[in-house]
């Protein structure tokens, strides 16, 4: 499915850039490199990639306000870089419109397969009944969740939860996003809503709720629903 | 300084009269004459003679030798003119009488004179148990305070309070010169003249201003603050043409002294505070030199040496051997990360710059993601865990306390053999949740058990195993910004078993599963 698709790396060190550029050639992609972020943004524009990768620590402009000025025009996806320690400018960078991100030192794996998850949904049909997650399936229609052919009985709320996060299956979700998506907006503060449920979530589909397999944390950010 | 003691003036103040003291020896004596009136059939001369010296003695300890003279004199005429016979009239039949006249009056003044002098010291031994206690309370108040403009500012204020005028202190600022640092009822900028005469001081050692020769055009009376040899300041008190009793004197002195005692202590305290962070920053810089480099260059050499072989193009590797390599470059480049993690996050520390977020936190959660950042390293140790349900929320840094999870369970990794367990532990014990996590190594050494906190300490028997010594240290640090406890200590079954504790919010506050929705 990668063949002739193109990407566009913004990012200031040459070894990352040449590493992708490598990587993502021998996987067919067609790659254009920017090394800041003036200089992205413009061939944002003229190669119209369908997808950017965005480094957060460029040396001329925020890499947030990178992916802000994308976002006002294009729909593309796309995955930032950072580093683990900046859990804010992540959160920040989401907002912003970016759709996933990948944290420094990362496998070339990992990138690939966020890479997929944000390609699919651009090609998603958005009229799909039954969404699936390697052993978990949720039945929109039916308001059924069945984890290892067994049904799970779940809340209102927690099939809520766990719908909102099928439907972006191998994205990150932020606490606010998820807040936003179930309890609507006058309840943007309380993350704690979004851990008691996810909790409970994780004791029904989980076999080992402490190792979770499905509902991934992504420390200081969100959650992602990983198939197995 | 002795001979200025001496070339001051002594003048006592003059003691101020009030006229309602002489009106009141009249109004005692008024009252004696009615009562010996009207018991002049009971009474005889020399009782009424005895009942007049009541007033001259009451006068004299309550308002002083003046109005007891006073009411001396008029007890006398009274005497004379109502009951010496012949009665109404000044003059006296019997010459015995003028004697008695004449003792009562002496008796009068010795006994004015002698009490006056009684109460004068009883008032001076008063001011001085009050201003002794005031220096004492003032000794005691700053024994723990080592803040300079505190001390400068209660200084000024109490001395104020105690000799009862306006005071200030100043002390030198970075370059030498000298500023207000505390100050009483005072003016807040000084003169020229005024300053002039408080840098004389200082500079001199010696005091200047009102009441001296030296300068004493100045408002104030400058006391420089020394003790031995060290110059701390200068203590002014506003005199502004006043006398200045050795009494007051001796107080100002004292107050000077003490204060010259407390900025002293402050700059010790501070430079030893100094020295102790040079010291400190010294010997992390040593200890990064040392451990830090040669825990970096092992997996760096590791790396080197397998790319430098994969790149040899002379000799065909088979594909296991290439895995091997490929693997080893992987485990080398996260053990790197980890070690340049553990510095950051021991820069931040030391630095001051580690900012908590608050944040609600699920320890479940924490351990999830703690044990899935360790991820590939774990085939080593099976890792078990033992949560107990329904605990509640608190809140913290999740991200902070999952790298504590991390460095706990990966110490537990490298001091343990492989192929053991390692079980994670994390229960509520009253109004605390506690995690700990249990080795089957070879477990701490008990005089180790406080120490393996300390930065860089490294236990003497575990030296074979590669480590900077920061992991645990950083785990204290997080654990008690979130007034948390961290400790160590030899699992029942052998091992290392390594816990902390969190406060958890008040009963209102908690959060629990709970709280959440119920099953429909």
């Amino acid at each position: 499915m990668s063949e002739g698709m193109r990407v566009l790396i913004i990012d200031d060190e040459p070894q990352i850039r040449k590493l992708l550029n490598v990587s993502l050639h021998a996987q067919s992609y067609a790659v254009e490199e920017a090394a800041t972020g003036q200089d992205g943004i413009n061939k944002a524009a003229i190669f119209k990639p369908d997808l950017l990768i965005v480094d957060l620590g460029l040396p001329d402009i925020d890499g947030k306000e990178v992916v802000k000025q994308i976002r006002q025009w294009s729909h593309s996806p796309i995955i930032v870089l950072t580093v683990r320690e900046e859990e804010q400018d992540k959160i920040e960078a989401l907002d912003a419109g970016a759709d996933d991100y990948v944290t420094k030192p990362f496998g070339m794996g990992e990138l690939m397969a966020r890479m997929r998850v944000c390609l699919r949904r651009m090609s998603a049909d958005a009229n799909e009944p039954v969404l699936t997650c390697g052993a978990l399936s949720v039945d929109l229609v039916q308001r059924r969740v069945v984890v290892d052919g067994r049904e799970v009985k779940l809340t209102p709320t927690e099939y809520e939860i766990i719908k909102i996060m099928a439907q972006h299956a191998g994205r990150v979700l932020t606490h606010k996003q998820l807040l936003k998506a179930v309890w609507g907006n006058a309840y943007n503060e309380d993350t704690h809503y979004v851990r008691i449920y996810v909790g409970q979530l994780r004791r029904k589909i989980e076999k080992d709720p402490a190792q979770p397999h499905y509902i991934i944390t992504e420390s200081g950010v969100g959650y992602r629903l990983m198939g197995r | 300084m002795v001979e200025e003691r001496k070339a001051e003036k002594t003048v006592l103040p003059v003691a101020t009269y009030n006229k309602l003291y002489y009106l009141g020896g009249l109004v005692m004596t008024l009252l004696v004459t009615v009562v010996s009136w009207l018991g002049k059939p009971q009474l005889d001369l020399v009782n009424i003679s005895l009942i007049y010296l009541l007033p001259v003695l009451l006068t004299a300890l309550w308002w002083g030798r003046w109005p007891s003279y006073v009411t001396a004199v008029l007890c006398v005429m009274l005497f004379d003119f109502l009951f010496v016979p012949p009665i109404f009239t000044f003059s006296v039949y019997d010459i015995r009488h003028i004697w008695s006249f004449i003792i009562f009056l002496i008796v009068s003044f010795l006994l004015g004179g002698r009490t006056e002098l009684l109460r004068q010291q009883a008032t001076i031994a008063q001011q001085r148990e009050k201003s002794v206690r005031a220096l004492y309370n003032f000794s005691r108040e700053i024994a723990g305070v080592i803040d300079l403009a505190r001390i400068c500012q209660e200084m000024a204020r109490q001395a104020g309070e105690t000799i009862g005028r306006a005071t200030l202190v100043l002390c030198p600022d970075a370059g030498g010169k000298l500023c207000i640092t505390g100050s009483h009822d005072n003016e807040l900028s000084l003169s020229k003249a005024e300053y002039a005469a408080a840098d004389w001081s200082f500079k001199n050692g010696r005091v200047a201003g009102c009441s001296t020769k030296i300068m004493s055009d100045a408002e104030n009376l400058y006391v420089p603050l020394t003790d031995g040899s060290a110059r701390s300041g200068v203590f002014g008190i506003k005199i502004a043409g006043q006398m200045v009793s050795p009494e007051e004197r001796r107080l100002i002195d004292a107050w000077a002294g003490l204060a010259a005692m407390a900025i002293e202590r402050v700059k010790l305290v501070q430079q030893a505070q100094k020295t102790a962070v040079v010291v400190e920053s010294d010997k992390l810089r040593m200890a990064l030199f040392n451990s830090v480099s040669h825990e970096l260059r092992t997996p760096l050499a590791a790396i080197t040496g397998a790319i430098s072989t994969l790149l040899d193009s002379s000799i065909d590797y088979s594909a296991e051997a290439r895995a091997d390599l490929l693997e080893s470059i992987l485990y080398g480049s996260t053990r790197m990360e980890r070690i340049v993690t553990n510095l950051l996050d021991t820069a931040r520390q030391e630095s001051g710059m580690l900012k908590l977020k608050n944040d609600w936190c699920d320890i479940e959660d924490i351990v999830g993601t703690a044990l899935r950042r360790i991820g590939e390293s774990r085939c080593t140790h099976a890792v078990l865990t033992q949560i107990a349900p329904g605990l509640p929320l608190f809140l913290g840094d999740c991200v902070l306390l999952e790298q504590v999870l991390v460095n706990l369970v990966d110490n537990a990794m490298k001091y343990s053999p492989s192929g053991t367990a390692i079980t994670i532990v994390v229960e509520q014990r009253d109004k605390r949740i506690t995690l700990a996590v249990i080795d089957q190594g070879s477990g701490i050494a008990a005089e180790d058990t406080v120490r393996i906190f300390e930065k860089f300490y490294r236990a003497p028997q575990v030296n074979k195993v590669a480590g900077t010594g920061l992991g645990l240290s950083i785990c204290r640090g997080i654990i008690e910004a979130h007034n948390g406890r961290i400790w160590a200590e030899n699992h029942a079954a052998g091992g290392a078993k390594i816990t902390f504790s969190l406060p958890l919010p008040d009963e209102g506050k908690a959060i629990s599963f709970e709280a959440g929705e119920r099953d429909e």
